[in-house]
């Protein structure tokens, strides 16, 4: 019944809606079906572990196919000279974002038609753009406003969904679009906008990215990432281990946030590489939530 | 046999170079006026772009405008369609970050942190939308998607943006997006598909729409202004600051909304164009249209409301809806205000001077944002409401 020689038995807590404790230590071997028991008695993990999530009208399944992560740009300039050329006049976090965007296209079946669903940064601009904001100011104070120029670079920098419009130019995309804001806790609301296109079969894949920075400050650190989504089963970063999104689920709290577009999903990214099968309910630190939420995340590794 | 839940729109309320009402916005359009003036606190700053759409309601002075603005739009809208709050998803944009011009040096106000604010007594889903100039249709479209999936059963849609500084103003004059002073009349500074159009004329503002299935309205007795039935949302893949010449992504996403309608090109009744007045915007917008409608493009009637309020970037597409509504449920297109001459490369059936009664039951209305983001979402007065 499944690509593994094994099985391997999930137990489901119907009342409390939730994998039970059983699951975090499964039996079986890497690559075995997941079965799920549900009051004794084995079902069809995948399909019934989604219903009874509370998941509606779901037609596919949802595969994490790639994953990447830049924090370095001299790497990336270095190492993709060409992809730099493109990328040299956007602020870092867009930088950062569409490079990792960049790598996990790779593993697309057509990028031209992926779902792109991009998240601004928290922290936007640039050093160039604020010290011109400082060039304002002091023209204001001095009255020579009407001689200023920006240069249209520095424009691109306040633009909130640019990582998106360039991705779409470079990979011709003009498939379905959702650029979220640079608010605390979007990651997730870009993670249920992927399921909500796949789920049911609007595209193929999806393509989830964000950048962001500490600071915009020149010298503050900065991250992008990008996941890549797919309708069709396929190996996560061509390992031996299949990655299913589930569900993600809210409840409601009140917590105080650190806002940053990419943290969130690239702690998600490190619980997945430490979780070497079988189901995960990734609990999203109240950190990285938008504040008004308690998010979990459900994902199946076989 | 379709499935689907109904989406209406059950409370509206919009802040804009008109006034502080939706009363206001349709008033002034059918009147065929502009908010649009000369800003003393720009002519203070010395730039050569002094000239936008200005919401009087909140002082200039106040840091938490960017805040204010969207509540009271949000607060009437609400009011409205006598709704809470608690029982809503909200789906709005806040656009750029707030850079307030001050004697001490600029002041910042995060976007994002006006959202949370904001989303703070809504449920889940709240979602920032960042799309330019295309957010407050895509806020709309989306809040529509979610709740017609089931998702959620009532969603406050929509945006606000305090972006009328001398720091965005620059910046756009330096993209030659935004008309430079010359001299003339200030209401005179927007003209969308004239052959005198300069660019438009930035602005504050925020529109916000209730949306709720058909069900729960007709439950609670609420007024109905018009059902939202389609949206579709395209990337240009072309250029990061102009449209493609023959606006073949604009029309690929007003062709998505249809689709998405399961509606004809033929059974839209009026537009209301996204008519930024920037050159090559109103061109490639113009030749969509033009495609989109084949042979019947003399007969839809066409207009564009930023020449009353300018351009009230996140803001922009939900205002706009809110005068498709009001065209829903009054079957009157109201003129695009300063369109005298129509641009050679721009002839569509525009609205000039005074407004048509056709009895529009069916109203697409469009935004195209800067990267090449677009979204329409289609309005009907619809059936059995």
């Amino acid at each position: 019944m499944g690509r593994g020689a094994g099985v391997l038995f999930i137990a489901f807590d119907t009342e409390a809606r939730c994998v039970s404790e059983e699951a975090v230590e499964p039996v079986g071997q890497p690559g075995d079906e997941l079965v799920l028991l549900v009051q004794g008695e084995a079902r069809d993990s995948y399909g019934l572990l989604r219903k009874e999530l509370g998941a509606k009208r779901h037609t596919q399944m949802v595969y994490l196919v790639a994953a990447a992560q830049h924090d370095d740009l001299a790497r990336v300039r270095a190492e993709k000279p060409e992809l730099w050329r493109h990328l040299r006049r956007y602020n870092k976090p867009v930088q950062l974002a569409l490079a990792a965007a960049d790598d996990v296209m790779e593993s697309s079946e057509d990028p031209s038609t992926a779902a792109v669903i991009s998240l601004a940064p928290c922290q936007p601009g640039s050093a160039d753009l604020y010290s011109w904001g400082h060039v304002v100011t002091s023209g204001m104070a001095s009255g020579t406003l009407g001689n200023l120029r920006m240069n249209p670079t520095q424009t691109l920098h306040a633009v909130d969904n640019l990582a998106m419009s360039a991705f779409a130019i470079a990979h011709r995309n003009h498939a379905y679009c959702l650029g979220l804001g640079g608010a605390a806790g979007q990651a997730w609301c870009g993670l249920e906008a992927v399921q909500e296109r796949l789920d049911v079969g609007l595209e193929e894949e999806a393509l989830l990215m964000a950048g962001d920075q500490d600071a915009a400050e020149d010298g503050a650190a900065a991250l992008g990432v990008a996941l890549l989504f797919s309708t069709r089963a396929k190996p996560f970063q061509r390992s031996d281990r299949i990655v299913r999104l589930v569900s993600i689920s809210r409840s409601a709290t009140i917590v105080d946030v650190v806002t940053h577009a990419a943290n969130g999903l690239a702690a998600l990214l490190s619980a997945i590489a430490e979780h070497r099968y079988g189901v995960m309910s990734y609990v999203v630190p109240p950190a990285q939530t938008d504040g008004f939420s308690t998010v979990t995340v459900t994902l199946e590794i076989s | 046999m379709s499935h689907k839940r109904r989406v209406v729109i059950t409370g509206m309320g919009a802040l804009s170079a008109l006034g502080t009402t939706t009363r206001d916005l349709w008033n002034g359009l059918l009147e065929n006026r502009s908010g649009v003036r000369r800003v003393q606190r720009l002519v203070d700053s010395g730039i050569t772009v002094t000239t936008g759409g200005e919401v009087d309601a909140v002082s200039a002075e106040n840091l938490e405008r960017d805040h204010e603005i969207a509540n009271r739009a949000i607060d009437n809208a609400l009011a409205e369609s006598k709704r809470d709050a608690a029982g809503c998803g909200f789906i709005w944009s806040t656009g750029l970050d707030t850079f307030q011009m001050r004697p001490e040096g600029f002041a910042h106000r995060s976007a994002g942190r006006c959202f949370s604010n904001l989303a703070s007594r809504f449920l889940a889903p709240r979602r920032m939308i960042a799309a330019a100039c295309a957010s407050g249709t895509q806020a709309v479209g989306e809040a529509f998607r979610l709740i017609r999936s089931g998702q959620v059963n009532a969603c406050v849609a929509g945006g606000s943006s305090v972006m009328l500084t001398p720091f965005y103003l620059i910046g756009f004059a330096g993209l030659q997006a935004v008309a430079v002073d010359n001299g003339d009349d200030p209401s005179l500074a927007c003209r969308p598909f004239d052959k005198k159009r300069k660019g438009f004329a930035l602005a504050d503002g925020a529109g916000a729409m209730v949306l709720e299935t058909l069900e729960s309205a007709r439950e609670r007795g609420a007024t109905v202004f018009a059902e939202v039935i389609g949206f579709g949302v395209s990337q240009d893949a072309f250029d990061l600051n102009r449209p493609c010449d023959d606006g073949a992504g604009a029309e690929l996403c007003m062709r998505r909304a249809l689709a998405d309608a399961e509606i004809l090109p033929e059974q839209i009744d009026a537009v209301n164009a996204h008519a930024t007045a920037t050159y090559s915007g109103d061109l490639a917008e113009a030749a969509a249209l033009r495609k989109l409608f084949e042979n019947r493009w003399r007969e839809i009637p066409v207009s564009g409301s930023k020449g009353a309020i300018g351009h009230a970037m996140a803001a922009a597409g939900v205002l706009e809806a809110i005068v498709a509504a009001q065209t829903c449920a009054t079957g009157i297109v109201p003129p695009t205000v300063n369109l005298r001459h129509v641009d050679e490369g721009c002839e569509l059936d525009h609205v000039i001077g005074e407004p048509r009664d056709v009895d529009a039951r069916t109203v697409l209305s469009v935004s195209f944002g800067m990267g090449g983001q677009n979204a329409a979402i289609i309005l009907s007065r619809g059936l059995n409401v």
